[in-house]
């Protein structure tokens, strides 16, 4: 199979830094239908250590999706999404900024950098889980994926 | 008139004394020979002390040496020389203070040597004033740098810790819903409109304080296009109110069609909002040419606006009814008020008390840029 829908769990990436959003979107994707495995970086150095396999994460499994908050500790979302659409073969890999901001100029300057897309996360639950279902069906079960 | 030459001396001295410059005439040499009186208060120096002197007297030390040189060379070539704009000169005093000045220079012949007549005004209040404006446009600069920088926090930061509160509280619920009584549902129900009142209220002031940070041009633009928009979005609500609504003839204007829009939607959702629940809802909107200025109004017959409240209803966050009453955070006559004084332009209302309400605001025919 040279792409398609994939018939392992889904590698999800998820990096952010504030442990109680974590959760939550951990408790989203666990309402969810896809199968998945979803690992956490906690600032940019680490989801780059972890892309590029440095250190520590040198045996990290490539993700199949990325979900970038902006505002990061260390090295902010926008310097490792810059990072990641320069790189051959991770800027395949479908980015999916997931933030709190609805700043105009934090939407343009990820389209600028190449977002796949830029999606505001709803103060309610209920929406937010949609907003995950919605994440899921599109990247999971329409969208075809590159196959590594 | 034929003048005598005692007349034209008199009328000559008159004039030299009613300048409000100072004025010098100085010979060949340089040396001072006529001075009016205002060089007295300009340089500090009665009269007696400056005839006769050179006029280097009255050229700041650093300059002195220099300016003789200037002085020859001028008069080697005499010719009209306005007053200095864009030049930073300044006369000496003889407290020795500097003042700033302006100088015009201009050659004439008497008795056949050719002088230098000096008109020298005092300039110091216009630098006051110049120095002032360029403090405040500094100041204001920073203020709107402050103001977006605010906006940027209000859009991310703040909503951060919002989140987490209404998305525990709700996961809480979703989870634990058999686990809670009644009563432990309606807290939780509690916790998740506050949370959501301030994500409004945030998104509220971060809409108003984008009017001035976020503006656009202004552009020519149809106003009836921008009512229709407003119509359709409002659509739902004149449907719900069952109300009758009267549309003039709107002008072309040029303005920033994104905020104008906002004050029509504000005004109509408005009156809208505040109707008579027994009377059939009845709505005006109309356009009238008034001088220099288009005049709209926004008439209603609803519920009227207490005149005792009429200095606070274009407040941020003013609100004249309970939340139960008339939803809405009262940001909406707020965010007209600066959109329609961003185009120079004024905003007021007359009501009756239980009868209605007319709202007018006024945008000028020729608005130059922002």
């Amino acid at each position: 199979m040279k792409s398609g829908k994939l018939r392992r769990a889904v590698e999800i990436l998820l990096v952010e830094d504030n442990p109680a959003d974590v959760r939550l979107t951990v408790e989203a994707f666990k309402e969810g239908t896809v199968r998945h495995k979803l690992s956490v970086a906690r600032d940019g150095v680490e989801a780059l250590d972890i892309l590029f396999r440095r250190g520590i994460h040198n045996q990290a499994v490539r993700p199949d999706i990325i979900l970038l908050d902006l505002n990061l500790p260390r090295k902010d979302g926008r310097e490792v999404l810059q990072t990641i659409k320069a790189d051959q073969a991770l800027r395949r890999i479908p980015v999916v900024v997931l933030t709190t901001s609805s700043a105009e100029e934090d939407i343009l300057r990820s389209y600028d950098l190449h977002v796949n897309c830029y999606i505001t996360k709803p103060v309610d639950m209920e929406r937010f889980i949609e907003v995950v279902r919605a994440i899921e069906n599109f990247w999971f079960n329409i969208v075809q994926l590159p196959v590594s | 008139m034929n003048l005598s030459s005692t007349s034209k001396d008199s009328i000559f001295k008159s004039l030299l004394q009613a300048a409000p410059d100072g004025v010098m005439v100085c010979d060949s040499r340089g040396a001072i020979t006529i001075a009016s009186d205002q060089c007295e208060a300009l340089f500090g120096y009665p009269l007696t002390e400056l005839v006769g002197q050179p006029i280097e007297l009255l050229v700041p030390d650093a300059l002195k040496a220099k300016h003789i040189g200037l002085r020859q060379r001028y008069q080697e070539m005499p010719r009209r020389r306005p007053m200095g704009v864009g030049l930073d000169l300044h006369a000496r005093r003889k407290d020795g203070s500097q003042v700033p000045v302006e100088i015009s220079l201009s050659g004439c012949v008497v008795d056949g040597e050719a002088c230098v007549i000096a008109v020298v005004r005092d300039v110091s209040d216009r630098r006051r004033l110049e120095s002032d404006l360029t403090r405040l446009i500094e100041e204001l600069k920073r203020s709107n740098a402050e103001l977006e920088q605010f906006a940027y926090i209000a859009s991310h930061d703040l909503q951060e810790p919002l989140r987490v509160v209404s998305g525990y509280t709700q996961l809480l619920k979703r989870r634990y819903v058999a686990q809670l009584d009644a009563e432990a549902n309606e807290y939780i129900d509690y916790a998740v409109d506050g949370v959501k009142r301030m994500q409004t209220l945030i998104h509220d002031l971060l809409a108003f304080a984008r009017l001035s940070t976020h503006g656009r041009g202004f552009q020519p633009t149809d106003l009836n296009f921008l009512l229709r928009q407003v119509l359709a979005n409002l659509a739902a609500q004149v449907d719900e109110a069952g109300a009758t609504m009267t549309v003039g003839e709107l002008p072309n204007l040029r303005v920033d069609a994104s905020q104008v829009v906002q004050v029509f939607q504000n005004l109509l959702s408005n009156a809208l909002k505040f109707r008579r629940p027994a009377v059939p809802l009845v709505i005006k909107l109309t356009a009238n040419r008034d001088g220099d200025y288009w005049r709209f109004t926004v008439s209603d017959n609803g519920i009227g606006i207490d005149p005792q409240y009429s200095g606070r209803i274009f407040e941020v966050f003013q609100r004249l009814h309970s939340r139960d009453q008339y939803p809405g955070n009262g940001i909406g006559l707020a965010i007209c008020k600066k959109v329609v004084e961003r185009h120079h332009g004024r905003i007021w209302f007359e009501s009756t008390l239980g009868e209605g309400t007319s709202f007018h605001f006024t945008l000028p025919i020729n608005l130059d840029e922002p």
